[in-house]
């Protein structure tokens, strides 16, 4: 029981990280676009869009997408 | 000996030739944006020629999955990417609003003619002295702010109490439940009294009611 317990929680800081590194990828964009906004409500929309991000990876995990045959296949 | 030889070269010709029908389509992909992208990563350019040079299950599979990997993180991104620009632009029109509705500056001009009056100041109506405040102010006679002469004479024939009225309803911009409490009287009455001011100055300038709204 409680190694199963370990090995869960390494899956969900794993998968943190992954959602830390796109996060940080993203965040030039995020830097520029909430420049739409007015200065004090910057800080509170660049932590929305985090929240937003983090939401739709969620979202995007139980999706399937073709893999490399299927694409070479496709595309003939 | 023979059969043999003959074997191995029926079983090698027609593998040779699904590879380089494999290595056809996959050049036809080639142009394809996600495959450039995919193949700029010098690990995944390693893992296709391995699986051209060792094509066994493992090989193929491998190229599969971290190819898929690839594709779903590309679509994400691009899902992600039009996502901030959209939800900024709505975040900022939503929080425009909010102030709109709720604002926190005081000092901020009601009007956008460079008047004098802010909402701090609306809200210092809310004092208790504001019927005092008003009813001080009462002393100005409405007739100091009329341009029109034969008004001006016809202002004259109100009686008191309608002109005070008539002051407070239109120089200070009160409402008939604000007027009603100076007076000390129900908001209906004050309305009717308004009507009969109104009335009795059409009449005196010879004016029909029916030309009110014009």
């Amino acid at each position: 029981m409680p190694s199963e317990c370990k090995i869960q929680c390494c899956k969900e800081q794993l998968e943190n990280e992954e959602v830390e590194k796109i996060i940080k990828e993203l965040s030039p964009r995020i830097k520029n676009s909430i420049t739409n906004t007015a200065y004090q409500e910057r800080e509170d929309l660049e932590q929305e869009l985090a929240i937003k991000i983090i939401e739709k990876i969620q979202m995007f995990e139980c999706r399937d997408s073709p893999g490399f045959w299927d694409f070479v296949q496709s595309k003939q | 000996m023979k059969i043999d030889k003959d074997s191995s070269r029926i079983v090698k010709d027609p593998y040779n030739e699904i590879l380089s029908e494999v290595i056809e389509q996959i050049k036809k992909t080639l142009d394809q944006p996600i495959m450039k992208t995919f193949l700029e990563d010098d690990e995944n350019v390693e893992l296709l020629i391995n699986a051209m040079e060792h094509p066994t299950e493992f090989n193929f599979n491998k190229l599969d999955e971290v190819f898929g990997q690839h594709l779903q993180k590309a679509r994400m991104m691009k899902y992600l990417i039009n996502l901030i620009r959209i939800y900024s632009i709505d975040f900022d029109k939503k929080q425009r609003k909010l102030n709109d509705r709720f604002p926190l500056i005081v000092d901020k001009p009601l009007g956008d003619e460079g008047e004098d009056e802010t909402i701090g100041s609306l809200l210092a109506t809310e004092d208790p002295d504001f019927v005092e405040l008003y009813v001080k102010r009462n002393g100005q006679d409405l007739k100091e702010f009329i341009s029109s002469m034969p008004l001006y004479q016809a202002i004259d024939e109100l009686t008191e109490k309608q002109k005070s009225l008539m002051k407070l309803f239109y120089v200070d911009n009160l409402s008939n439940v604000e007027i009603s409490e100076i007076f000390e009287e129900s908001p209906q009455n004050i309305s009717n009294i308004h009507r009969q001011a109104l009335k009795k100055l059409r009449a005196i300038l010879g004016l029909n009611s029916r030309n009110e709204g014009k």
